[in-house]
């Protein structure tokens, strides 16, 4: 009897798990992945052979899987649990060894530990900060202690993610300067080049982003290395300006706490910025903030641990702005659904990605008409940093193209042409705005094809 | 296909199952297994499935070759024998009978050509055979970096891929050769039921090398009744937590840390690494063993033991004799006892032995290296056999530390590697707490894992068996063995997830 019970069970389970998942409709997307789900391959002789097929088989199996979503929310729970149990053992050990010589708390800051109970998964919910005046915001930058400034406890929460113990800002720990000076020094190459062939006819600017990527977490400083390197070379190109992140609590008042990008306070740092750095003395329009009524926003990092407990609230900046038309990849339509935020009419779901939801996904191009002939004409270079910001930098031109360069070529069917693309839109001004990860990733590369 | 793949678990298991227990005939059910192996292996390796065939077409025809002879031999002997008997008895008869026997004498004859052994040629040439296409398939690139090496050449490597499971399988039909030519079984008649026993799936790709005479009733006589097939479910079961729950788990640790040419320099994480790749092997073969041998006993074969709780040996015989029971039983049975074995030049043997089962984990010098260490380690303790009275937990933790050692040659392939892994093993150098949980984030996780591992490698046979007799307990056991499916499941999904940051945003 308890032969057939055990069997029948795991029958159940197992021809329970096959008739769901084959007999389900397929799943396209995964919210909580951020990613196209894996479908079942067509077969294909060549396909068998080359084992693609089966390799694909097994990848769409486990993305289909009945409960796929359930048992990947389970496993990042066992994660996050076991490492918290080595946490606390490996805590445990180093108090234990410096207990003669140092108190709970040097032993904490000096290792990066903390005492047991200090290893925290919970809400991070980091409240409205007004944006300061302009003079007020440079006068903090300004103010940071130097070189040295990021000392905190960083404890570890998953693949290379560290979470600030005393902010809840999720990071990673990324300072790789010696693989990527070579690569910022070949594209600034690039885009002298391209300067250079329209020397006098289109200014050239540059703000850069300091981000994760920046900071040498591991040493507990910022050393600006790429920054200064930018600084150097682009004065032969343009004109630049940067986000400089001096201490610690630039990076976590201006970022989201579980998101890379920047926040609602970094986004209108970002804007003032720009809007000076392009068009001089030019007024920047007046922001409001509003907060997103109890919306828990789960940024990337956060998802990359399966984390959906942490989250920042959404904080959204609005402004009067005259009309105007958007084109996304040359099609007329709407991008991002702010207003749907500043009616506060968006449902509150852990899985929605909100910054996606409220300033529209990455597209190859998207461009803003505010049909004001009077005005330039500007082509920026940009990822998703700027897309919180792109009607508001929009609004001060005729004509604005935002070219993402991660999916120009994808979006548009052929790949983009800088020079050919200026002429054709009679540019005026070009910026590339950015962080380090931009301006590293092999898309971002302006030689063309003979 | 491996046992821990969802396409294994929901899909080509309960096929098979349904499948094996539809058709009525032992004749079909060893048809349904040999279509069903063919296409496990063929999912994983589609091209060289050809080579099975091969394999097996060879062992076939040689091995049967060999068995006429020795019948007709045996025959012809048994003939003139009973007829010089009745001739003895009637003298007339002598002279007719005599040409009868020459008739069937030359026919014998016909067989052995000017005194060449015919069956030893055909057993010569299954093995020539066999360890050539392993020789060829893993060995070319061996030989052809060290004739380079050697001689100052630059020929060029092969680059064959190393087809799946083919040290398993090769060595398992050598051993129905040998066994055939040694008289130990009588060869095998029907294609097909050879052909069940060579592809068999539950051990095709990694073991146990499961002996022809092993199963050789099983595969023309066997029943899976309902307790076989629940407790083969069971077995696979546990092999398959072992490799999903505990192996995979040590074995992102390892990989974090013994990164080819950048091995760490800290003597604590060295250890770390030797101790999880120790637990990772371990339970990853072991666990596969498991669950091969559980399959084997749900579709009614009865596979022996391939592993006995191996890091609770007190020596390194006796470590031998607890790991890969069935490749040490074949270096014994078919290198070492007709090298002569204890009898005659023995340290010899053990280390011509030791060569070649470290030349069979791999073509590459770690392990030629490993087998040899291992070699030396077993001649050293024959040489100081009850010289050397130590306590037993000392003998238990020596002989650890020499099997964990032996880990670390053979996971790294590299000399320099592990020349540097060596040095820092037992040179001590100290790695502060900051720096271990910012270098090694990724896999902290995993850590937990080895108090299970640890747990796990010691026996608990005895408390099991009185365990075994309540029934409450038996129940329970069934329930954890549920729980432990479910978390393999969430293993499986689990561990590939896998979010994409940049995706559109």
């Amino acid at each position: 009897m308890r032969h057939k019970i055990f069997i029948s069970i795991l029958f159940v389970i197992v021809f329970g798990t096959l008739v769901l998942t084959f007999f389900s409709p397929r799943k396209e997307i995964s919210i909580r992945e951020n990613r196209p789900l894996e479908q079942f391959p067509e077969l294909g002789e060549k396909d068998i052979i080359s084992r693609t097929f089966q390799d694909q088989w097994e990848k769409a199996f486990s993305d289909q899987v009945v409960f796929s979503e359930e048992y990947k929310k389970s496993y990042n729970d066992f994660k996050q649990k076991n490492l918290t149990i080595t946490i606390e053992t490996l805590s445990i050990w180093t108090q234990a060894g410096a207990k003669e010589e140092k108190t709970q708390d040097e032993v904490a800051t000096s290792d990066g530990l903390v005492p047991k109970d200090d290893l925290v998964g919970g809400h991070q919910m980091p409240g409205p900060i007004e944006i300061k005046p302009e003079e007020e915001m440079a006068e903090s930058q300004a103010g940071g202690p130097g070189p040295i400034g990021f000392e905190a406890t960083y404890l570890p929460r998953g693949e290379n993610v560290f979470e600030i113990k005393e902010t809840g800002n999720l990071i990673l720990f990324v300072y790789e300067p010696e693989e990527w000076i070579p690569v910022f020094e070949s594209k600034l190459d690039q885009i002298k080049t391209i300067a250079d062939q329209r020397a006098g006819e289109t200014d050239f600017y540059l703000y850069y982003i300091e981000s994760n990527r920046d900071i040498d977490f591991k040493n507990h400083q910022i050393t600006h290395v790429y920054r200064d390197l930018l600084q150097e070379k682009f004065q032969d190109i343009g004109q630049m300006d940067c986000f400089s992140v001096n201490q610690l609590s630039d990076f976590t008042d201006l970022f989201y706490h579980t998101d890379h990008h920047l926040n609602h306070i970094g986004q209108a740092k970002a804007y003032q910025d720009i809007v000076q750095l392009l068009l001089g003395e030019e007024q920047t329009l007046p922001l409001e903030i509003h907060p997103s009524k109890n919306l828990h926003f789960v940024g990337s990092r956060a998802r990359e641990i399966g984390d959906f407990i942490s989250g920042d609230y959404f904080y959204v900046n609005l402004a009067n702005m005259p009309s105007y038309d958007t084109y996304v990849n040359g099609e007329k339509m709407r991008y991002g659904d702010l207003k749907s935020y500043e009616r506060d009419r968006i449902f509150n779901n852990n899985e929605i990605n909100h910054y996606v939801q409220a300033y529209g996904e990455d597209k190859g191009l998207v461009q803003y008409d505010f049909k004001d002939r009077s005005k330039a004409n500007l082509l920026v270079i940009a990822d998703s940093y700027s897309n919180p910001i792109n009607p508001l930098i929009a609004s001060h031109f005729n004509r604005t193209y935002y070219v993402d360069l991660r999916h120009y070529e994808n979006d548009l069917g052929k790949p983009f042409e800088m020079v050919r693309f200026i002429e054709k839109n009679k540019i005026d001004k070009v910026l590339l705005l950015g962080s380090a990860g931009m301006i590293i990733s092999d898309t971002f590369n302006f030689e063309e094809e003979e | 296909m491996v046992f821990s793949s969802l396409t294994f678990l929901f899909c080509f298991l309960p096929i098979t199952f349904i499948l094996y227990f539809l058709v009525r005939t032992r004749a079909q059910k060893n048809l349904v297994l040999l279509a069903a192996s063919i296409f496990f292996y063929a999912w994983g390796e589609p091209f060289y499935v050809f080579l099975i065939v091969l394999s097996t077409i060879n062992d076939y025809v040689f091995s049967n070759l060999v068995q006429s002879i020795r019948d007709e031999k045996k025959w012809t002997q048994q003939r003139y024998n009973k007829r010089l008997l009745i001739s003895k008895q009637c003298s007339t008869r002598r002279r007719v009978l005599e040409g009868k026997i020459r008739k069937q004498e030359r026919t014998y004859l016909r067989t052995k050509i000017k005194g060449w052994n015919w069956e030893k040629i055909f057993f010569v040439l299954s093995v020539v055979i066999n360890l050539g296409l392993l020789g060829v398939f893993k060995y070319t690139d061996f030989i052809i970096a060290n004739m380079n090496t050697l001689f100052g050449l630059s020929l060029k490597a092969a680059n064959l891929p190393l087809p799946i499971g083919i040290s398993f399988y090769t060595f398992q039909t050598m051993s129905y050769s040998i066994d055939v030519y040694m008289g130990k079984v009588k060869a095998q008649k029907n294609f097909w039921t050879l052909a069940t026993y060579v592809a068999l799936f539950p051990q095709l790709i990694a073991g146990p090398i499961v002996r022809y005479q092993t199963i050789e009733e099983d595969l023309v006589n066997r029943h899976s009744r309902l307790e076989d097939v629940a407790e083969g479910l069971r077995r696979f079961l546990i092999g398959l937590a072992k490799k999903v729950l505990i192996a995979n788990q040590m074995g992102l640790v390892t990989d974090a840390i013994l990164i080819t040419k950048e091995i760490p320099q800290y003597t604590v994480v060295l250890w770390l690494a030797a101790i999880t790749y120790s637990f990772q092997i371990y339970f990853d073969f072991s666990g596969y063993s498991d669950m091969a041998i559980g399959l084997g006993r749900v579709f009614g074969f009865r596979f022996l033991e391939n592993f006995r709780y191996p890091y609770m040996a007190s020596s390194i015989t006796d470590f031998w004799r607890r790991w890969h029971i069935s490749l040490g039983s074949w270096f014994r049975d078919y290198v070492y006892i007709p090298l002569g074995g204890n009898q005659k030049h023995q340290y010899f043997n053990i280390a011509v032995v030791w060569f070649f089962t470290g030349l069979w984990h791999g073509a590459s010098w770690n392990y030629v290296l490993w087998g040899s260490y291992y070699g030396i380690l077993l001649i050293m303790e024959k040489l100081l056999v009850n010289k050397l009275n130590l306590p037993r937990v000392i003998k238990h933790l020596i002989t650890l530390v020499a099997i964990i050692c032996g880990w670390m040659i053979f996971r790294l392939e590299d000399v320099e590697d592990l020349k540097q892994a060596f040095y820092y093993l037992w040179h001590y150098q100290p790695i502060s707490m900051h720096q271990f949980i910012t270098t090694y984030n990724a896999v902290l996780f995993a850590l937990p894992t080895m108090v299970v591992a640890a747990v796990a490698s010691v026996s608990w046979e005895k408390l099991y068996s009185k365990w075994r007799e309540i029934k409450l307990m038996r129940v329970l056991y069934d329930v954890y063995l549920i729980c432990l499916f479910i978390s393999i499941l969430v293993f499986l999904t689990g561990s590939t997830f896998n979010p994409f940051i940049y995706f559109r945003f």
